[in-house]
């Protein structure tokens, strides 16, 4: 907690700055490094002259007792000497404490050097191998010989030469001695954390020779010039960023227009605040001066409030349960992170700041932050950019798009915002501290009501989960039963599984085709629905529970009705002698966390909660600070001017973000021990399995070339290529952003487990007298195919669902080109096992393909979170309907109100 | 390991910052060595940690006016006529003293409240919570040592209780005090000059007299007629100071045989500190000169010593200037090495004043002269008159002879208003 409050804030501006360097410098790690080294430097310059003014105080009066101190120590002895000796600094108004006044501006670059160590020393996101190496750039005689620590102490000494002139040796000394013990030290350091240091030298450096030949003032104009261009550039990658976001869906790129925008917009802006509004005269006016401390820190309450509280509070609200499903079961604990960081940035290190500097600039740093809070409130709540579902790692479920003209406008109106919320506070200075008290009490209300109503969801979410869980309470390691004399039926659901991507999975690693054998891969399947609550029933229960469907039995609950969705397979199988298993079956009893109470009364059956359990063994070994400190990049991120969101979001906070989410984690271990969990029954009851897992709906950056992912290793794969497009027969799937990346990566590792588990099954001889369906509820809109973007707002990939199918005794790799749903799924499973299958609850046909003549009812909704009411509102999206080949335009037909 | 990484992470930094932290760090070191000491010491003699506090009830303010603070009986001489005259003037006020045997304590006052406020550190404890306007006391080393200033009151005012340049008292013995009421103009020169010294502000100065004086000159005068009948041969008075340079050690039992074979009665007044720091010699001394004609005056008031005394032979103690000023005898010094640099007067350049005027006034005794000191003292005595130079010197030196109560109360009250 210590580290965080202290230590964190700094760390975190120096990853912001490390990151922003990253990428405006194409991400050359030397140049951010220099970047690094360079803002520090430049952050930490006044405190290290702050430093030296104190010093130089110090030892100007030190000098002036010597005389008398050394007459008294001569003179007395012992308690007498302290006595007098006490007696004279008091006179002399020296407190011993002034030694820490001197030495505190200079302790405080401490936390500096800490914090970027730590970055530097734990940077697992950039896979650099200077980050992991010493240099070992020459060889001689066999020996490896780090060039880097010496290139650094190099410099130090002949920083140390300009810095020590006119000292005396006795002074000098250490100056010397110390950079060559460092030498010894550092010397197998990694490359990257020397050359950081080897810039902070030459930064050292040159400062010496500023001060030794009084260059101040060419060296401002200098540093002047650089950091203008250096920032324009900046500013430059950073909205041209957010341009391309545009690029995804088609849209051309900013590129000149925007940079002209850019550069006459800013340069307008430094003007109007430079000469204009004369802003550096501002500290003299004298009612600048009329400020108090307490006034700072109710701004700075304000601050911490809206940032660390009331904007992770408004992502939590939107969504309590999902935050459930992490470890987390305390509003307080989500927010401990963003409250300690921010609460450390503005109450420690902004004091800090505001005590240290000169007097004359404190009225203006008031008034600084009085804007800064403005423009914090004015950018989160008037450019605010709809990115679609956020999860609960605080990514965006899809790519996020900005759009050129608002980015324009944003660029235009946020110079304009400052100055006039500036001039605002100035003409209505006497109420400003009226209006921040009455803005911080407002926050504080709503964050209030924001805690309760999330702890009520929260607590009776958590009763929700704690009886699911306990639903299972008997539940054995050797949970899924394969008969090898019987027929065993298992369905397997992948949610959010992309049928478009077996191919592509199917040629990298084509030892998969044997370890699918006698699968039937139908590319040309759809979903009716493009999430879980309105996909999920039609795969389970057939074309009696598609939305359409569904929303035509008006009179009924949709949560009874998903309920016996999922009920007809194993209520049909269970009635035919099998023995049922089942597991987490998406949203049972409308229940995040598949409530398979719902069983219960089938006493035959066995419901269990499987990837529960691994959620909850997650939980014990991880901690959540990467969640938490994504509210605390999601602040930055929603506070920015609009036209630097989206460069935030993609090249700050994804850097610092770990792809990692337990959901994940949970789903991919619960895959990869199917083996474990497996029994073999030499008996011959037949049995029939069904469970749902997560793997593919949880996007992650995996291992290559394996697909593999481990807690104590962090994912590496700059030894890999990986390519922008994919192409297979003549088709290409695009790999342009992570998001692709990672759901390609989590189908390929489901694959990659079912094949291993596949080879089991075989081994133990039941493979053949299995028949195995691998569906999934839905796809997702990746726009990686371009024959899939039938229109602006359809992309088939959202409804491709993958849909393979094996028969018993089944061999060889098919595919099938026929136009199928995964309403499909049911009748595909009874077919040949349960002669003219009727659904129980219904008493109509499971095997339903002619009802519906082959034309599927899609709805293009996104209400993924409904669990009320009786019909899915849909009215956000329209519907179509489509039938044979879903790549062509003209199959979707759009269905008018 | 990490923690290797720190640790060669705080250390490894630029020169100019590793120098700032490394002169940091030494001076974080000595800095927390001295509070360490500090707290220490506070525990040691049991000071408060703050100088305010609840004052207990001696030191409530009722007398938001004047408190007079003596150390003992021996400052009885300066405060007494003090004492008498606030009560004369009806003006209430306290008079704290740390010693039971005060004098004070036994005087009939109506507006001067006497209180005993105990010895050592439980006196301290109270002085250093004290409530007054104003507080008149003759101690130096206000707030160098136990006795710190109270922040509840408003003005510490010293005046002197005996004859010198001001610069006679240990280090810093004045600096904590607001007002110095002086014996005469002269004493200013030499306390600005240490004020410039050490760079400190100018503090107030009055010249007001010597109480102690006085009081002296007041007794010797009712006690001329008192000792006309005892005397009948002539008296030297030996009153060293004590310590490695006083004259027991420089010129030691050379001076005493020689005083022993003269023609003089001999009475030897050892100061009080040699009684407890050099008693096995004063015993040994005391047992070896028990002649009939030698006497050790081992009490506490000198007064009947100076007076008997013809002529006093001593070193370095004021004493000289209360025989040469009070009585008008003559003096004769010896060279007594005193080491001066735990005094203020360290801090000039110029030498002791004490010793310019002994010089001028009185006969410096060298090792060489011994064998002939009876014929040497005789004709000091012989020779000596009080010239107007010498007048003209007590004038100027001992101002407001027998106006200094007067005043000083003067000056207290008009602070009180």
């Amino acid at each position: 907690m210590l580290y965080n409050i202290i230590i964190g804030p700094i760390e975190y501006i120096l990853q912001v700055v490390f990151y922003t360097f990253y990428s405006i410098t194409f991400n050359n790690v030397i140049l951010s490094l220099m970047g690094l080294s360079l803002t520090v430097s430049f952050l930490t310059l006044p405190l290290y002259n702050r430093a030296d003014e104190y010093q130089k105080l110090e030892r100007d009066k030190q000098r002036a007792m010597e005389a008398g101190v050394k007459r008294i120590k001569k003179a007395f002895k012992g308690d007498e000497r302290f006595w007098v000796l006490s007696a004279y600094y008091r006179e002399q108004d020296y407190k011993s404490i002034y030694v820490f006044r001197s030495s505190l501006s200079i302790l405080l670059q401490i936390p500096f050097f800490l914090a970027a160590y730590h970055f530097l020393s734990h940077m697992t996101s950039i896979p650099d191998s200077l980050f992991r190496t010493s240099d070992q750039w020459l060889t001689i005689l066999g020996y490896h010989i780090n060039v880097l620590p010496i290139i650094m102490t190099i410099i130090n000494l002949m920083s140390g030469v300009v810095y020590s002139v006119g000292m005396r040796w006795k002074e000098k000394w250490q100056i010397f001695v110390l950079p060559l013990v460092f030498l010894v030290i550092l010397y197998n350091s990694p490359a990257g954390l020397v050359i950081y240091w080897i810039f902070n030298n030459v930064f050292s450096l040159v400062k010496n020779l500023v001060v030794r030949y009084r260059k101040e003032q060419q060296t401002k104009e200098i540093c002047l010039i650089l950091s203008y261009m250096v920032g324009l550039h900046a500013l430059w990658v950073m909205v041209e960023t957010g341009c391309k976001s545009s690029d995804i869906i088609g849209q051309k790129q900013g590129g000149i227009p925007v940079f002209i925008c850019v550069f006459l917009v800013y340069n307008l802006q430094i003007y109007l605040l430079w000469h204009k509004a004369k802003f550096h005269e501002m500290p003299q006016k004298p009612e600048m001066k009329n400020w108090t401390f307490r006034e700072m820190l109710l701004k700075e309450g304000v601050l911490w409030i809206f940032v660390g509280c009331y904007i992770p509070l408004s992502v939590i609200a939107a969504s309590p349960l999902e935050f459930l499903q992490t470890s987390v079961h305390e509003v307080g604990e989500l927010l401990s992170c963003p409250l300690q960081l921010y609460g450390g940035m503005f109450f420690i290190w902004f004091n800090i700041i505001f005590l240290l500097m000169p007097q004359k600039y404190k009225g203006m740093f008031n008034r600084m932050l009085s804007v800064c809070i403005s423009l914090c409130i004015y950018n989160f709540f008037l450019w605010d950019n709809k990115n679609g579902i956020l999860l609960t790692n605080l990514r965006y479920e899809t790519s996020i798009i900005y759009g050129q003209t608002k980015i324009m406008l944003s660029c235009v109106c946020f110079p304009v915002a400052i100055f006039g919320l500036a001039l605002l506070l100035e003409r209505f200075r006497r109420w400003e501290r009226t209006l921040m008290g009455i803005v911080l009490t407002g926050i504080c209300a709503v964050v209030f009501f924001q805690i309760y109503s999330i702890k009520n969801v929260m607590d009776s979410g958590e009763q929700r989960i704690s009886s699911a869980i306990n639903s299972n309470e008997e539940e054995d390691s050797k949970v899924l039963y394969f008969s090898q004399k019987g027929q065993n039926v298992l369905v397997i659901m992948l949610d959010r599984a992309i049928g478009a991507y077996v191919p592509y999975i199917m040629d990298e690693k084509p030892e998969l085709i044997e370890a699918f054998d006698g699968f039937t891969y139908y590319p040309n399947a759809i979903s009716m629905a493009r999430c879980t609550n309105m996909g999920a029933p039609e795969l389970f229960g057939g074309y009696e529970y598609t939305p359409e469907a569904i929303n035509a039995r008006a009179n009924e609950t949709l949560k009874d009705k998903h309920n016996e969705a999922l009920q007809v397979l194993p209520v049909l199988f269970d009635e035919a002698g099998y023995q049922v298993i089942l597991a987490d079956l998406p949203y049972a009893n409308y229940s995040w966390n598949s409530d398979m109470s719902i069983f219960d009364k089938y006493k035959r059956m066995k419901a269990y909660n499987l990837e529960k359990n691994y959620n909850a063994m997650n939980n014990a070994v991880l901690d959540d600070f990467l969640q938490q400190q994504a509210f605390v990049g999601y602040g930055l991120f929603k506070t920015s001017p609009y036209f630097l969101q989206y460069f935030i979001y993609e090249n700050i906070n994804q850097q610092m973000s770990d792809s990692f989410n337990k959901a994940f984690y949970a789903s991919y271990q619960m895959l990869g021990n199917l083996e474990n969990m497996t029994e073999i029954d030499a008996g011959d009851r037949g049995y029939f399995i069904e469970f749902n897992n997560n793997l593919t709906h949880e996007p992650c950056e995996l291992q290559l070339p394996d697909y593999t992912y481990s807690l104590s290793e962090r994912v590496d794969n700059s030894a890999y290529y990986i390519p922008t497009f994919y192409i297979v027969d003549g088709r290409t799937m695009k790999f342009k952003n992570m998001e692709q990346i990672m759901h390609y990566h989590v189908n390929m590792a489901a694959f990659l487990k079912l094949g291993d588990w596949f080879q089991f099954l075989k081994d133990k001889g039941v493979y053949d007298n299995t028949k195995i369906i691998i569906a999934a509820d839905h796809g997702r809109d990746l726009a990686q195919f371009d024959d899939m973007l039938i229109n602006e707002e359809l992309d088939t990939e959202a409804f491709n669902c993958l849909l393979l199918y094996k028969d018993f005794n089944s061999h060889g790799w098919h595919i099938s080109e026929d136009f199928m749903t995964n309403a499909d799924v049911p009748a595909l499973v009874a077919d040949g096992v349960i002669e003219d299958a009727v659904n129980p609850f219904t008493g109509n046909p499971v095997s339903a393909f002619n009802v519906y003549e082959k034309r599927a009812m899609v709805t293009l909704s996104n209400n993924f979170a409904q669990d009320e009411g009786n019909v899915f509102d849909t009215s956000d999206a329209p519907w179509y309907r489509v039938k044979g080949n879903i790549l062509r335009k003209e199959n979707w037909v759009k269905v008018s109100d | 390991m990490e923690e290797g990484k720190n640790m060669r992470m705080l250390i490894y930094i630029d020169p100019g910052t590793g120098s700032m932290l490394f002169a940091a760090a030494l001076g974080i070191a000595s800095t927390v060595h001295f509070l360490c000491r500090k707290v220490w010491m506070q525990i040691k003699y049991r000071i408060p940690m703050t100088h305010s506090g609840e004052a207990e009830d001696v030191g409530t303010a009722e007398n938001q006016g004047i408190i007079i603070f003596s150390e003992g009986k021996q400052y009885y001489s300066s405060f007494k006529g003090i004492c008498d005259e606030l009560e004369k003037r009806r003006i209430a006020c306290e008079y704290w003293t740390m010693d039971d045997g005060d004098a004070i304590l036994k005087e009939e006052y109506k507006y001067v409240r006497c209180i005993y406020i105990g010895s050592g550190n439980r006196a301290y404890a109270r002085l250093n919570l004290m409530e007054a306007g104003v507080c008149l006391a003759t101690t130096p080393g206000l707030d160098v040592y136990q006795w710190k200033r109270s922040s509840r009151v408003g003005e510490y005012v010293h005046i002197f209780h005996s004859i010198d340049e001001g610069l006679a008292y240990r280090m810093l013995g004045l600096d904590f005090y607001d007002t110095i009421l002086l014996v005469g103009d002269f004493q200013e020169r030499y306390i600005r000059m240490v004020e410039r010294a050490r760079g400190l502000a100018p503090k107030k100065m009055k010249v007001v007299g010597c109480p102690y004086m006085d009081e002296l000159l007041t007794k010797k005068n009712a006690g001329i007629d008192m000792m006309a009948d005892e005397r009948k041969k002539k008296t030297v008075l030996l009153a060293p100071s004590w310590g490695e340079e006083s004259i027991f050690h420089t010129l030691g039992e050379e001076l005493l045989d020689a005083l022993l074979d003269s023609s003089f009665d001999v009475i030897i007044r050892p100061h009080p500190q040699s009684l407890i720091v050099e008693k096995a010699m004063i015993e040994r001394l005391q047992k070896k000169y028990s002649a009939d004609k030698i006497t050790w005056d081992l009490s506490k008031d000198n007064f009947v010593s100076l007076m008997k005394a013809d002529i006093l032979i001593s070193d370095f103690s004021s004493v000289v200037f209360d025989f040469l000023f009070v009585f008008e005898k003559p003096v004769v010094y010896a060279d007594a090495h005193i080491d001066f640099s735990v005094f203020d007067s360290a801090w000039i350049d110029e030498p002791v004043w004490k010793y310019q005027v002994m010089k001028e006034y009185g006969h410096f005794l060298q090792k060489e002269e011994l064998p002939q000191l009876d014929r040497i003292l005789q004709d000091i005595i012989e020779r000596y008159s009080t010239d107007e130079k010498i007048k003209n010197f007590m004038r100027d030196t001992w101002q407001y002879q027998g106006e200094a109560a007067v005043k000083i109360v003067d000056y207290l009250t008009e602070t009180g208003e």
